[in-house]
């Protein structure tokens, strides 16, 4: 389908607007969209779904007046708030798409809460995600000296290299002496 | 060996998968916003914790200290995006030998663990990426919030801070003129489709780029397995779209793709568009099943050594486009001319 506005480019964006009551439906191209203020490029929102979003109103701050989560409808955010760990305000990230550091998460907690029900659909992660279960996590303290060479000279043995690992061989018999006669391994065991 | 010359599921249509983790550490800002002396220090932490973690499979690549073509070479391999070729940041890549598992320092954020797979291999590459991102956890203060997840500087990776894709070849999909009702229908079911080098890219010899959009509010297994199924779709709507090709002008078909064979074994200037066309018909020719056609993982190491960057690591020096069109030409035709001697 052609973009209602230009007739020349294939239409990739759908825009709903509620006028007076009246609810009415545009197919436009990205760049007719983005004269028209509906759009921001390099913010990656280029590729979303625009049909699920209600018009103009959309990009232009504040991103949760549309939402359909109570909580944050009517989100303002006060221009002059900065956030404490890094200094970026608000219009910094507008700009960048960036926010400045993770207190930003903090300080500009309801207008994210908004955008973030824009962008994924809600803001609430999904706990389970934070202590992962099904994961084999090797928690295992790094080797020790001993326990690299170990598996240095199971290396070298499957290479054939057996001059060399004689070397480590030999080494490795002189720490475990040197652990065994050490006093302070006595106290940790 | 590299990931890209192992086997894997669904090589048919998929060419690669990849599994990506955004991570950031407490206390500093994001990547934009770090002065030269906060980059070094937590460029130090972030090596010193992946050393301790696992001290031997690692080794760290400056991006500062390369040379443009070698960037350009890493990009062209998908291991850095190719934004960060001119950074004057200094980032740096954690990588393993065979180059499957990497932990980008000071991208977009602070980490970006990732992990790669030939062919369909969704389930290889989070496990990968997902053990490592964990342990990292285990010796890094990551910013995590109880209500948004893991942070990111971008809202729109916060929460898992996940995103899988595929590297797709869907000649058959573009021919029959269903590729961008598919793209579309992706689109809309929360997709993000790119071109073959990833944002800003468009695409190139029938490869495109698919990945989930929402990183937030669901667990990344269930992103993960919604990619799956989706994926699963699409691959299937390939595989008919090829038979249905084949069956209705199989002459014109063959004629394409032995054309291509010819091109590649036998010109002595090739550009990269023209190159990366062929060998996108040479795939398509080996799923087909035509005999004396290379492998997938042949034609995929000839895609990653024709790149504009790659060709001039080969050469070992800067070279000139038409230099770079006949060093092309070159590789290609003793690569298939190797091809044929040892099928003799």
């Amino acid at each position: 389908m052609l973009c209602e506005k230009c007739l020349k480019n294939e239409a990739n964006i759908s825009v709903k607007t509620m006028i007076n009551g009246v609810a009415k439906t545009y197919q436009l191209c990205s760049e007719c969209a983005q004269k028209q203020g509906l759009f921001q490029p390099g913010f990656g929102f280029e590729s979303f779904p625009m049909s699920n979003y209600l018009g103009q109103a959309l990009f232009n701050f504040p991103f949760g007046s549309l939402s359909n989560q109570p909580k944050t409808i009517g989100t303002k955010i006060d221009k002059s708030v900065c956030c404490p760990a890094c200094g970026q305000e608000f219009a910094d990230f507008r700009k960048s798409g960036l926010f400045g550091c993770p207190e930003c998460y903090s300080t500009f907690h309801d207008v994210i809460c908004s955008m973030l029900d824009q962008i994924h659909g809600g803001h609430i992660h999904n706990v389970t995600q934070i202590v992962p279960h099904n994961i084999e996590v090797d928690k295992s303290e790094p080797l020790t000296e001993i326990e690299q060479l170990k598996s240095e000279l199971k290396e070298k043995i499957q290479l054939e290299q057996y001059e060399e690992a004689a070397v480590i061989r030999d080494k490795i018999k002189e720490l475990t002496a040197a652990e065994n006669s050490d006093p302070a391994n006595d106290i940790e065991s | 060996m590299s990931w890209y010359e192992e086997h894997g599921a669904d090589q048919d249509v998929v060419i690669s998968t990849r599994v990506r983790f955004a991570r950031n550490i407490k206390g500093y800002k994001f990547p934009h916003l770090l002065n030269n002396t906060k980059t070094a220090e937590l460029t130090n932490e972030v090596v010193t914790a992946v050393q301790r973690l696992d001290p031997k499979s690692f080794h760290l690549v400056e991006l500062n200290s390369m040379n443009l073509i070698d960037k350009q070479s890493l990009a062209e391999r998908h291991l850095i995006s190719p934004q960060l070729i001119n950074s004057k940041q200094n980032k740096s890549l954690l990588i393993n030998k065979n180059e499957d598992l990497s932990v980008l320092i000071l991208d977009e954020d602070h980490l970006r663990i990732q992990a790669i797979k030939a062919g369909f291999s969704p389930d290889q590459a989070f496990k990968q990426a997902k053990n490592l991102a964990v342990a990292l956890e285990s010796v890094l203060e990551i910013a995590c919030d109880q209500e948004f997840g893991y942070l990111t500087a971008c809202p729109t990776n916060v929460g898992t801070g996940l995103r899988i894709s595929a590297l797709l070849h869907v000649p058959g999909l573009e021919h029959l003129n269903q590729l961008k009702y598919m793209i579309e229908s992706l689109r809309r079911s929360g997709f993000t489709v790119r071109g073959y080098y990833g944002e800003g890219s468009s695409e190139q010899g029938q490869m495109l780029q698919i990945s989930n959009q929402i990183t937030l509010g669901k667990t990344d297994q269930d992103l993960v397995n919604q990619f799956k199924t989706i994926l699963s779709v699409f691959i299937k709507q390939e595989r008919e779209a090829r038979k249905n090709w084949y069956e209705n002008e199989q002459i014109k078909l063959q004629d394409k793709i032995y054309r291509s064979k010819a091109i590649l074994s036998n010109a002595y200037l090739i550009g990269h568009e023209e190159a990366f066309n062929c060998l996108s018909d040479i795939r398509l020719g080996r799923a087909l099943g035509f005999a004396g056609f290379p492998d997938y993982t042949d034609i995929l190491t000839l895609i990653y050594l024709i790149g504009v960057g790659s060709i001039q690591k080969k050469e070992g020096q800067i070279i000139n486009s038409e230099q770079r069109d006949i060093a092309r030409a070159k590789l290609i035709k003793n690569y298939f001319a190797d091809v044929t001697n040892n099928k003799e």
